[in-house]
């Protein structure tokens, strides 16, 4: 199904929304992924993410904490879903049933 | 904290950001903001506020919905929408039925223009080589067109061209020959003459017989379906004969379907070309330059090079001092844009077309007009309703197409009265634009050009109404009175103005169109048009021993005179191309005159008088070199008095010859030209036409009795035309327009009509209360009917102002195709701005007499 799809930057949102837990909106996500992954990302480029993923069915949102640096507007926080949990393990397994099969000649010292 | 986000920035992302989207985006990005602001500084912040606003600006983002609101939609709507719209046609039958029919006049209107136009348009496309078949045109040294050229410069161009596939020469005789079977004959008109790659050249396809042989050898003839009817009944005309001009047996080779109407080619007959030397003048083919010739290029080949290698071609056989330019034209421009000096049928005109499909675009903007201003004349009654549709939480696009589909309504239930109109109208239009339109051959057009014009409709008339209706607030509809006078009202009162300039602009064409024709109707010829039949004659023998015949007429007491012309009398086309000197002059100072062939009774028939001179001498023998001059050639010969001209030597394409005559300038030709210098000479042996001047008191008598003396010297139809008919047929196309101009005024004005009225209607009603307080208050009628109509006064004024200068230029233009004009007059502007004023003042007066008249005590009753 192509909904399911997860895209690299999709994949990287939903585990910083996992990782956030309780507290995942729009410029939370950001600010974490610029601060782990060290990247520059746009407030624009998560937010069109975070629907994405709210619209695959892996996230809901529900709105929530007002607080006055944002001029009194809520903010649309997210939680990951059974089917968001499935599709990052998915993820992550093909992953690692490819880097099982990788010769081990290729690797770098150490391995894995 | 001080900053803030930029203010437009955050305006832009409202704008175009979804609702239910805004609230956190806007909220992350003020969040955003203010981290900014501290971490590198609010000019940093706001750069990335910009910056983060137009990123934000993606597809899933904007605002398709204006609403995350459930709404209504699909069939429920749809049905309410129609519900309301029937009841509102339902309550309101009055305006429902202007409206309607108002546009399903002017819908009408426009098909018929439509089917009109299309059929102009669609002439010659049918050949299937049409779109690479080119005519060769010859420009004068005056700039003068013509089709016909030598008979050697087709195939010539063809010898040295590769690009050249086929050429085919027309030629069709000046004087219809008469086609005879057994005895009696018909003349025909429609008489042919054409290469054998005729049928290759355009799709004229044959029931019997063979295009290649067809018309290959002399005296063949292919004729179309209804010919062979009308010789051989329902006998196989294959291989019969026919007779030409009773000295010729032409056998027939084929026979052709009937041509279609939309051809600028009409031919009846075709015969070969070699038959022409045989049946004609010998040398014609070398000689006579009198052919029309049709090309066809290879696909993609350009005729303007080729027209480059013919002009080369010219020069090579005319030498150095051609002066003639070749021009190619395409095959199917020819029926609208060629206006050659010679044209083998009557072309139509594409100022024509422009023309009419500006009145009929113009009469369906009148009833668009009228349609929005009902409808926001109305919006009164409406705004309640939609107030509540909105506190109810339509949004202002569910109103917009709640409205549009009313008009879709409208405009398909006069698309229906519309299509009925064309029905009705149908044979009317057609003998008004001399086409032959049915409706089974215009389905193919009327089905898309009518929806096509109904979608026009309706979003035209709808647009306005609908933007206007739905922009009602809620809470001011829905609070008490509705104040609506003011709005909207200035936009209504320009339209009426539009409309009323429209009118104006129509009904003085019309007045000057018909001022003019009446004019050059009752102008003075110059000659006696009323009582003069000219009478062809056909009959070769009958054409050297005419003054038999003559002589035998003139016996009857009702003829008065009889006059003989070898070539053309007033309303035909005389010969041009003859070049007149004064002896002395050289030749390029030779002055080009059309020049008649008459005989010494000629001009005593047409009455006209020699102003000097004694003119030809009555003995046939002896005035061969004698010339009648008209005062324009005299004039422009150079002789300040007439009687300077008299026996003076001249010579006409180099032949010596003595003027013994000079005629007052008559109109040998329709007013739209000047009178061009002419000369008259000796007609010699054989004549074409006999000009009889007749009594008039009873022509079927003096007529039959013509007739009765015709048949003891020919065998051939006796055929005559009335000299005044001939003329007037020269203004059929001026009077043909006139009546366009003239019905298209008379709807512009009821279409007018139709919505003035409506409106009238609704500002009596609007006011009915102000009338009673006033009539209470002391006012008489004449003064409540001054109130009333004082505005209509005004926009008919206005509708003047800004009309006048339009149809001015309009109808100067027009004139400009008159050597001979009237003078346009204030008068005639007068008069019709009069005539729509009168007819706006009528059309209100019945509601404002109401009004004026209606009892107070009633209308302040009124709630």
């Amino acid at each position: 199904m192509k909904g399911t799809h997860l895209g690299e930057f999709e994949e990287l949102v939903l585990l910083t929304v996992c990782v956030l837990y309780d507290e995942a909106y729009g410029v939370a996500v950001m600010e974490s992924i610029e601060a782990k992954a060290d990247r520059s990302v746009s407030i624009s480029a998560v937010h069109s993410a975070l629907h994405r993923l709210e619209k695959k069915g892996f996230l809901d949102s529900r709105m929530g904490g007002a607080t006055s640096e944002r001029g009194g507007r809520r903010k649309r926080l997210f939680t990951i879903t059974s089917d968001g949990k499935e599709a990052l393990i998915e993820a992550r397994h093909v992953r690692e049933q490819l880097w099982r099969l990788i010769p081990d000649s290729l690797l770098p010292e150490g391995g894995l | 904290m001080k900053h803030r986000p930029p203010r437009l920035a955050d305006r832009l992302l409202a704008w175009f950001c979804a609702l239910h989207l805004l609230e956190d985006l806007q909220g992350d990005l003020h969040e955003l903001f203010r981290l900014r602001v501290e971490r590198h500084g609010a000019r940093v912040a706001q750069l990335c506020y910009w910056i983060d606003v137009i990123r934000s600006f993606r597809p899933y983002v904007l605002r398709r919905q204006p609403t995350a609101y459930q709404q209504a939609r699909g069939p429920i709507m749809l049905r309410s929408y129609f519900t309301v719209a029937m009841r509102n046609v339902r309550r309101q039958k009055g305006y429902a039925f202007l409206n309607i029919s108002g546009l399903a006049i002017g819908m009408a209107v426009c098909l018929l223009i439509l089917l009109y136009v299309q059929d102009e348009l669609s002439y010659d496309r049918f050949h299937a080589l049409a779109a690479d078949t080119y005519r060769l045109v010859l420009e004068s040294s005056e700039g003068e067109r013509s089709g016909t050229m030598s008979a050697s410069l087709g195939p010539a161009l063809a010898q040295e061209n590769a690009e050249v596939q086929t050429t085919v020469r027309l030629f069709k005789h000046w004087e219809a020959p008469l086609i005879a079977r057994a005895d009696d004959g018909f003349i025909e008109e429609a008489f042919y003459f054409a290469d054998s790659s005729f049928f290759g050249v355009f799709s004229f396809p044959l029931r019997q017989g063979d295009t290649a042989t067809a018309l290959a050898v002399p005296f063949s003839v292919v004729l179309t379906e209804a010919m062979a009817r009308k010789y051989f009944g329902s006998a196989n005309p294959l291989r019969q004969t026919l007779r030409y001009n009773s000295d010729h047996d032409l056998t027939v080779t084929g026979v052709m379907a009937d041509v279609p109407h939309n051809s600028h080619l009409q031919p009846d007959f075709v015969a070969s070309m070699p038959t022409l030397p045989q049946v004609s003048y010998e040398h014609i083919m070398e000689q006579w330059g009198v052919f029309y010739h049709y090309i066809v290029l290879e696909p993609g080949a350009s005729p303007t090079m080729l027209m480059r290698k013919g002009q080369d071609l010219l020069t090579r056989r005319a030498g150095d001092g051609v002066t003639q330019k070749l021009h190619s034209q395409p095959l199917t421009s020819i029926h609208l844009q060629s206006h050659l000096s010679k044209e083998l049928e009557a072309n139509g005109d594409i100022r024509y077309v422009y023309l009419l499909s500006s009145i009929g675009l113009l009469l369906l903007l009148i009833a668009c007009i009228n349609y929005m201003n009902l409808a926001t004349a109305r919006s009164m009654r409406r705004a309640r309703e939609v107030g509540i549709r909105k506190a109810a939480g339509a949004q202002r696009g569910q109103i917009v197409r709640q409205f549009f589909g009313e008009s879709f309504l409208l405009a398909f239930l006069a698309l229906a009265l519309a299509l009925t109109l064309v029905t009705l109208l149908l044979p009317a239009f057609n003998q008004l634009s001399g086409k032959a339109l049915s409706l089974s051959s215009i389905y193919g057009t009327l089905l898309p050009g009518s929806i096509a014009v109904t979608l026009v409709v309706a979003l035209l008339a709808g647009s306005y109404p609908a933007i206007f209706l739905s922009r009602f607030k809620p809470v001011e509809v829905l609070k008490g009175p509705f104040k609506s006078r003011s709005e909207g009202h200035g936009l209504r009162t320009s339209l009426v103005v539009v409309q009323f300039a429209a009118s104006v602009v129509l009904i003085t064409s019309t007045l000057v169109i018909s001022q003019q024709l009446q004019f050059v109707r009752d102008a003075e010829l110059g000659f006696e048009e009323e009582q003069v039949v000219a009478v062809a004659v056909q009959d070769p023998a009958l054409r050297q021993r005419y003054m038999a015949l003559r002589d035998s007429w003139l016996r009857e007491a009702s003829v008065l005179s009889v006059g003989a012309t070898s070539s053309a009398y007033p309303g035909k086309s005389h010969s041009d191309g003859h070049t007149l000197r004064r002896d002395g002059f050289s030749d390029e100072e030779g002055l080009d005159v059309l020049r008649n062939w008459v005989d010494a009774t000629y001009l005593g028939t047409l009455g006209i008088d020699l102003l000097v001179g004694a003119g030809f001498s009555p003995d046939e023998a002896g005035a061969r070199d004698e010339i009648v001059l008209n005062e324009a050639a005299v004039r422009a010969l150079g002789w300040t008095t007439l009687e300077e001209a008299l026996d003076q030597p001249l010579t006409l394409n180099d032949e010596p010859f003595h003027v013994v005559g000079v005629t007052p300038d008559f109109h040998f030709n329709s007013l739209h030209h000047r009178v061009e210098p002419l000369v008259l000479t000796p007609a010699g042996g054989s004549v074409t036409n006999l000009l009889v001047q007749v009594q008039i008191d009873d022509l079927p008598q003096t007529l039959a009795g013509l007739e009765a003396t015709w048949k003891t010297f020919s065998e051939q139809p006796f055929s005559y035309t009335f000299l005044d008919d001939q003329f007037d047929a020269l203004y059929r196309a001026d009077a043909q327009w006139g009546q366009i101009v003239r019905y298209a005024s008379l709807l512009a004005i009821l279409i007018a009509c139709l919505g003035l009225f409506g409106l009238a209607a609704f500002t009596a009603e609007q006011r009915t209360k102000e009338i009673g307080i006033r009539k209470v208050l002391g006012a008489t009628v004449p003064h409540l009917l001054l109130l009333l109509t004082r505005h209509i006064l005004l926009l008919v004024g206005v509708a003047f102002v800004i009309a006048v200068p339009i149809s001015y230029v309009a109808m100067s233009r027009w004139l400009e195709g008159f050597a001979y004009r009237i003078e346009l007059s204030w008068s005639l502007f007068a008069i019709a701005g009069l005539a729509a004023l009168v007819i706006a003042l009528l059309t209100v007066s019945y509601q404002s007499i109401r009004a004026a008249l209606s009892d107070p005590i009633k209308s302040l009753r009124y709630e």
